[in-house]
């Protein structure tokens, strides 16, 4: 009988490996209302990778662009470097047309058919996901995407449901859907609620200055105990009254901006990655 | 320590209240776990009520046979009336509801509803107020859908989640779980979780068979609960035809007279 070592990479990465594919198993049996069709293809490696470097132009190098999305590239980052087990099962659909035909009315049109109709002229992509889409297939997998984040859950492994990574998964070319999501299976050095959720590996990235900056705009006048003249103060120290820092609504073209040129670099960078998917999936072809 | 005994025949004896009331604990976790279940941003969305009583079972499921009567499909027609007999089947219904999808929605330009990177279709289809809030109190929604839509596509992900997550539950209890879009409409429609614009209802059941599968056409008229009622009344027919005075003879036997009491 083998002795199997559960300390070697290469085991450890199968035992991944393995809970991917139970989990997408998971994804593809969940119970569902619609026939909606569920795909899904499971990265490591190299591919982690990719992911990773789609991630980035978006965030910004120092990660200020966008604080929320530079967390899951900071993790996947130190992973890499790290060499740590890891993958990630990216699980998606299209449910951009619908042969349901309940009319029931969910997406905003009165019937399936004119939904149809109008997904066929102006199908697209937002920010990280594709539409219009049939609200019921969306609903599925949602379900479909949650059944396979608890079946890696329930082995024992940290897990998080990432847009971003299904965004990029599909951006990059690794699945041929308008939606998907990423549900991340490992790493195993911190616990469940740790990984991707206290996130230990981000210590240090931010400082006090970059939270409190971050409450502030996102619900700046909750912070103040009185708004007397319509005009709030932010609460910048404990002499905030004497500064004159009023919150007020305005154009922000410095970082509008940046955030146009990420966008600009994002797609460069996820033109070169698709490319190489493209070659590699040639070659496999041949 | 108390005898509790269960047993699911007949309909609502104490025997069957026993075993109702264990599918109603069932039902209570479901709806714990569709609130834990994973949100986008962490955002609360999700509200919960659990339908159980003949009474309300009833009205839900004529609620579904008058959507069923809309329906011009055969099939679709078919297919809500069959469910409507699958509600009076249930021991309980879950109701999930989101409150966020119609009014309160992303505004993360994701694409999901649209296909574009910003939410200004769905909010042209809406009425807005104080730049781009949605009052829903002043809408009036379009009789001719049964879902005031459009809604936001981002929480209808996270109401997958909610809605698996309650299903997983269910699975793991061994008791028998169907999400209806016939009785989601219809329990929306009725007001249940009062503060969604979608709800999702799954019945659920822990019967010696399944109720929401194996269905025979024309359910409707054929369900267990018609056979037996058919079978009472027919029994009572049966009971009358034969004229019998138990207290005066015996019918015969073979080719023998009849008995009698000298």
């Amino acid at each position: 009988m083998a002795i199997i070592d559960i300390n070697d990479r290469e085991q450890r990465q199968n035992i991944i490996n393995d809970i991917g594919l139970r989990a997408a198993a998971a994804a593809q049996g969940s119970q569902k209302m619609t026939n909606v069709s569920i795909k899904s293809v499971l990265l490591t490696g190299e591919d982690v990778a990719n992911i990773r470097d789609a991630i980035l132009p978006l965030c910004g190098d120092d990660g200020r662009l966008n604080m929320y999305m530079y967390g899951d590239w900071k993790v996947l980052d130190e992973i890499i470097k790290n060499d740590e087990p890891f993958g990630i099962l990216v699980v998606g659909a299209d449910a951009t047309s619908s042969n349901l035909a309940w009319n029931c009315g969910a997406c905003g049109f009165k019937t399936c058919g004119e939904f149809n109709k109008y997904s066929k002229e102006n199908k697209g992509r937002g920010t990280a996901q594709g539409g219009p889409a049939c609200m019921w297939q969306l609903l599925d997998l949602g379900g479909a995407v949650c059944a396979a984040g608890a079946s890696v859950y329930e082995a024992g492994v940290s897990t998080r449901i990432h847009t971003s990574f299904g965004a990029m998964a599909m951006a990059c070319g690794y699945i041929d859907a308008m939606q998907a999501f990423g549900i991340s299976i490992g790493p195993w050095k911190y616990g469940t609620w740790d990984e991707w959720y206290n996130r230990p590996r981000m210590k240090g990235t931010f400082n006090m200055g970059d939270i409190q900056k971050d409450m502030m705009r996102c619900y700046p006048t909750l912070f103040a105990g009185f708004n007397g003249r319509g005009r709030p103060l932010a609460k910048t120290d404990i002499n905030w009254q004497s500064k004159g820092i009023y919150f007020g609504a305005e154009f922000d073209e410095e970082y509008e901006n940046k955030r146009k040129a990420a966008g600009a670099k994002f797609g460069q960078t996820t033109a070169e990655i698709r490319a190489k998917i493209a070659a590699r999936k040639e070659q496999k072809d041949k | 320590m108390p005898r509790i005994y269960m047993k699911e025949f007949p309909e609502y004896s104490k025997q069957d209240l026993n075993r109702k009331d264990v599918v109603l604990d069932a039902a209570k976790f479901m709806a714990t776990a569709a609130i834990t279940a994973p949100k986008g941003g962490g955002i609360d969305s999700v509200e919960c009520e659990i339908l159980t009583g003949e009474e309300e079972l009833e009205a839900l499921a004529r609620k579904v046979e008058a959507l069923a009567r809309q329906r011009k499909n055969k099939v679709q027609r078919n297919r809500f009336l069959s469910e409507a007999v699958m509600v009076r089947d249930a021991d309980a219904i879950v109701l999930l509801g989101n409150y966020r999808a119609a009014d309160t929605v992303l505004d993360a330009g994701c694409g999901l509803c649209t296909g574009k990177p910003n939410c200004v279709d769905l909010y042209a289809k809406r009425t807005t107020k104080m730049g781009a809030l949605i009052d829903l109190a002043e809408e009036d929604p379009d009789p001719e859908k049964l879902i005031n839509g459009p809604l936001c596509g981002f929480k209808i992900i996270d109401h997958g989640h909610a809605v698996s997550s309650a299903l997983m539950i269910a699975k793991r209890l061994f008791v028998d779980a169907m999400p209806l879009f016939s009785v989601s409409v219809a329990a929306q429609q009725l007001g249940y979780c009062p503060k969604s614009q979608f709800v999702v209802a799954i019945l659920v059941a822990a019967r010696n068979k399944n109720p929401f599968v194996d269905i025979i056409p024309d359910y409707s008229v054929q369900s267990m609960e018609k056979v037996v009622s058919t079978v009472r009344k027919q029994y009572m027919v049966s009971r009358m035809v034969y004229w019998y005075d138990q207290r005066s003879w015996y019918p015969a036997e073979g080719g023998e007279e009849p008995n009698t009491e000298e």
